[in-house]
């Protein structure tokens, strides 16, 4: 069958992770190669997410990694959207690395994480972005197609 | 898609195999011969002009995206790109020696010394009978064992008796036959060297050594300037399907390109067939999704480029824009068609004007142009349905700027025809003047 550039990719890095992750970072679901879900920790004192463990949501496209993955922080029972001023309350990101422009097809999966984890531990305001709840009320858009406006470089 | 756990064709190798080993240090040598795309060792390797490599495919493919580097980021071009010939022999001589390396790492300690490593080989070298040295085990990962019998045996035969009709050489001390003797002193003790060296080439080598034409690389094409019916005619030139939205066939084109052109760079490119099968697979697994509009508008617009008040500004402009469209159309029906065939006369000077594409994505388009109920307008409406990314191309009333531009354009074309048909092409604005003067 033909395996698609994404797939071996894919499988490459599955395999990877299945070794072995960087602390903090562990693997929920890799079912197939479209969705995967992974659990990350923040792994200093911050106190904003202390002893807290976010769920994220990766979505890959045929043509990753030429094209960033969608990724989310999924909400679930015991896994909270981590409060973040760039992260909305639905589990949308806005980072540049996730973006058309600052995505690279050398970034992968783990490298993801690490720039998540490593974005919550540089955080110190227990805040939503501007505009929150009307994003989330009305936002039907994936966050692939959202035109985010990457301003702060502080965080 | 398939599972992961389902057996895959493909290597699954990485570089981090080599830590769980007592050979950890491996790792990073493994790792520097992988291309950080595709994660797998370098195919056809190439280099940037930032000095990083990555297979031609895989950079072929990023420079088509966004026109930068995967990993620094700078800018950089296909043409640019030049082929890193020592990393494809690293990468050739590692791929070959990984799985022995790889066995020998993982072998229990005690069995890990010298001959174990041989065992393996033995029923190719044994057709022999002589047991071997371990310095053999060194050539032998370099020749295919087939010759390395002929060429060793000849070379380790001193060692032992000679065979009839051979004498040992009084300056080389190699076995040669009684009636080259002469001959190889002649030569200096060199005479084998002309018929191994090309043996053990054509073993490394393959057989496909044989000259074969080199292909020539193919030219992206400026899709705004090409009209459908002459993409399609180029496909269907190119044995490819023409089959699908103009966008695919795009898509198409230019994956057709980008498989070409990498397999220009390689040592033993591939048949043509072979590439249409890749084409194939490439149609199957993501070529033919759609809603991909997006991809071509997020390339060329700025990080903080703001699309919002971008409309908003020039919103009265698209406005009135359509406005004058309406006013002219019922005189010049024709002319939407004209202004395309005028772009596409302009091959061979700058690609005209390009609208930031965030006009691409309907949703994000200034406010609605109130529609007149009941006016129908033919070409006129086509203009506002597509409103307003087709009025830059096909609105017969260009805006100012617009317009002094393509007349620019028409003219600069006019005095081409006058020059020389080389100067059309290279170097035109150093052209026009060095010219002009002796005219």
């Amino acid at each position: 069958m033909a395996t698609s550039f994404a797939t071996k990719r894919l499988s490459k890095e599955l395999n990877k992770i299945n070794g072995q992750l960087p602390p903090g970072i562990s693997l929920v679901k890799a079912d197939d190669f479209q969705e995967w879900q992974l659990d990350i920790k923040v792994l200093d004192n911050n106190p904003i997410y202390l002893n807290q463990t976010y769920r994220l949501m990766f979505k890959f496209s045929s043509s990753y990694p030429i094209e960033p993955p969608e990724v989310t922080f999924l909400a679930c029972p015991d896994r909270p959207i981590p409060m973040h001023p760039h992260i909305y309350s639905n589990g949308i990101i806005c980072l540049d690395l996730l973006g058309m422009q600052g995505w690279s097809p050398v970034q992968n999966v783990e490298s993801i994480c690490m720039s998540l984890q490593s974005m919550l531990t540089g955080n110190t305001k227990n805040e939503r972005p501007e505009g929150d709840q009307q994003f989330v009320a009305n936002n039907r858009r994936r966050p692939r197609d959202i035109d985010f406006y990457y301003h702060d470089n502080t965080v | 898609m398939n599972k992961p756990s389902k057996e895959e064709a493909f290597d699954l190798s990485d570089s981090t195999d080599w830590l769980k080993t007592p050979l950890p240090l491996l790792s990073p040598v493994d790792s520097a011969l992988r291309c950080q795309v595709c994660k797998d060792f370098y195919t056809t390797p190439m280099i940037t002009s930032c000095a990083h490599t990555f297979c031609s495919l895989c950079i072929r493919r990023c420079l088509n995206n966004d026109g930068r580097c995967p990993a620094c980021r700078a800018q950089d071009q296909e043409l640019k790109l030049r082929f890193n010939a020592a990393m494809e022999d690293l990468v050739e001589a590692f791929k070959k020696a990984r799985p022995e390396v790889w066995e020998f790492a993982n072998k229990p300690v005690e069995v890990v010394r010298a001959p174990s490593p041989k065992r393996r080989r033995l029923s190719v070298e044994d057709d022999d009978g002589n047991p071997r040295k371990l310095r053999r085990t060194r050539s032998s990962g370099r020749n295919k064992p087939k010759e390395q019998v002929v060429v060793d045996s000849a070379e380790d035969d001193d060692d032992y008796v000679l065979e009839d009709g051979f004498v040992q050489c009084p300056v080389c001390q190699k076995s040669v036959k009684e009636d080259k003797i002469n001959t190889h002193l002649d030569r200096n003790c060199e005479d084998d060297v002309p018929l191994t060296k090309p043996r053990s080439k054509v073993s490394s080598f393959g057989p496909t050594d044989k000259p074969i034409p080199r292909p020539e690389r193919l030219p992206q094409l400026h899709y705004s300037m090409v009209k459908d019916n002459i993409l399609r005619k180029k496909l269907a030139d190119l044995g490819i399907s023409t089959a699908g939205t103009r966008q695919q066939l795009e898509k198409r084109y230019t994956e057709w390109v980008t498989l070409w052109n990498a397999n220009c760079d390689a040592t033993k490119p591939k048949g043509k067939s072979e590439l249409r099968r890749e084409l194939d697979i490439w149609e199957r697994t993501q070529g033919s999704r759609a809603g991909t509009s997006k991809d071509s508008g997020a390339q060329i617009r700025e990080k903080d480029f703001d699309g919002q008040a971008w409309s908003t500004t020039h919103g009265d402009t698209f406005r009135e824009l359509i406005a004058n469209a309406r006013k002219k159309v019922p005189v010049k029906p024709t002319t939407p068609t004209e202004s395309g065939s005028d772009m596409v006369d302009l091959t061979g000077s700058p690609s005209p004007v390009k609208m930031p594409t965030y006009l691409e994505s309907p949703t994000k388009s200034p406010a609605k142009v109130p529609e007149e109920p009941g006016e129908t307008l033919g070409d006129t409406d086509m203009i506002i349905n597509n409103f307003p990314s087709q009025i830059v191309e096909e609105s017969p009333t260009k805006q100012p700027s617009q317009r002094r531009f393509f007349e620019e354009g028409s003219t600069a074309d006019a005095d081409y025809s006058e020059l020389p048909p080389s100067s059309q092409y290279s170097g035109i604005a150093s052209d026009m003047t060095t010219v002009r003067p002796i005219q």
